[in-house]
């Protein structure tokens, strides 16, 4: 299937430090598409330029059958791009439902209360960001995914400063989200559940990109172990707490 | 525009406006002008300073990738913090002038 978003041959300096070389980002519906990459590596800036949210030095943008080489992302919003930075999303300055309530008006968009049940929010939809824990945060976000439906959904580190099994629960949804025909691209470290959830796996490395392909493709490519999986590759599906080694 | 949206953002508008007219005018009463019949370029000062200050709250909130996600332009974000500011100014100008 054709990306519905693709930012191609991006190249991007901040000052004297060239972040990213020649480094691609696709999107495919359908898919829950992976980026990897140590911190510092350009992830999260090749995320902000595919969304629009930074401008590239160079490189093009691609998105609903329309090129710009450069454009903002109310631009591509608009076109039905969503985009979740590594920050929190929702503004304290109003509650979850006056926020999902916004959206749903602007796209004529789904039920936020339907929405809000499907992420077991319900009893939080009057309280404001700030009183919610971070795994609640991330679900209220992925509830404004819901409300939008979008066709394009970039989630940066959507994973931060969430318990394990918030993250697995998580992955459940963008999978879900994927499996409605949604174009879905996620960074973060969550090695073993994003392995195990993704369709396609990439790489960000030294300034570029590279298309691991599956998650067991992925998991075989020598230097990707070497570099970025390090010890968990030899490790596989090792269990991470092992209660018979518990001492009283 | 949706109505929520626009509410939400034009009361923040108001809020901003009617601190900084109080801030102007407490200023101007200071100097010994009168704050009602203030000069043509003091209220667009007056307008646009209303409009930074929305501006610096949004970025504060961290609240412009949200705005941008409902795909709302800056520009139309400018124009629903000057909109109360701006009816605040005339009808100021309409009672200064009455008195």
């Amino acid at each position: 299937m054709q990306p519905i978003l693709a930012a191609e041959c991006v190249v991007k300096s901040f000052g004297q430090c060239r972040v990213l070389t020649s480094a691609t980002l696709r999107a495919v519906p359908g898919e829950l598409r992976v980026f990897f990459g140590r911190n510092g590596s350009g992830k999260s800036t090749l995320l902000k330029i595919a969304a629009g949210w930074l401008s590239p030095d160079s490189g093009a943008i691609h998105f609903a059958g329309r090129v710009y080489l450069s454009v903002r992302l109310a631009e591509l919003a608009a076109a039905g791009l969503f985009y979740l930075p590594d920050h929190d999303f929702l503004s304290g300055a109003f509650t979850i439902r006056r926020q999902l309530e916004m959206i749903r008006a602007q796209f004529d968009g789904g039920d936020v209360v339907e929405a809000a049940d499907q992420l077991e929010i319900s009893t939080h939809l009057d309280k404001r960001p700030f009183e919610l824990s971070g795994g609640e945060r991330r679900r209220a976000e992925l509830a404004a995914v819901l409300v939008r439906q979008p066709l394009c959904l970039l989630a940066d580190e959507p994973y931060r400063g969430i318990a394990p099994k918030d993250a697995e629960d998580l992955t459940r949804i963008f999978s879900g989200f994927a499996t409605s025909g949604m174009a879905v691209v996620l960074t973060g470290h969550e090695v073993p559940t994003l392995l195990d959830a993704a369709d396609h796996v990439s790489w960000c490395t030294s300034g570029t990109t590279y298309e691991l392909g599956s998650p067991a493709s992925a998991r075989l490519n020598p230097t990707f172990r070497q570099e970025y999986l390090g010890e968990w590759s030899h490790q596989d599906h090792m269990p991470l707490f092992d209660s018979s080694r518990l001492t009283r | 525009m949706p109505l929520l949206l626009a509410r939400a953002y034009v009361s923040r508008g108001a809020r901003l406006w009617l601190i900084t007219r109080a801030l102007v005018s407490g200023a101007f009463l200071y100097l010994g002008t009168n704050p009602l019949r203030l000069s043509a370029v003091a209220v667009v000062g007056i307008v646009v300073l209303s409009v930074v200050l929305g501006f610096v709250e949004t970025y504060g909130r961290r609240e412009r990738v949200f705005l941008a996600n409902l795909a709302l332009r800056p520009i139309f974000l400018s124009a629903l913090f000057a909109a109360p500011a701006m009816i605040g100014e005339v009808a100021l100008r309409v009672v200064g002038a009455a008195l």
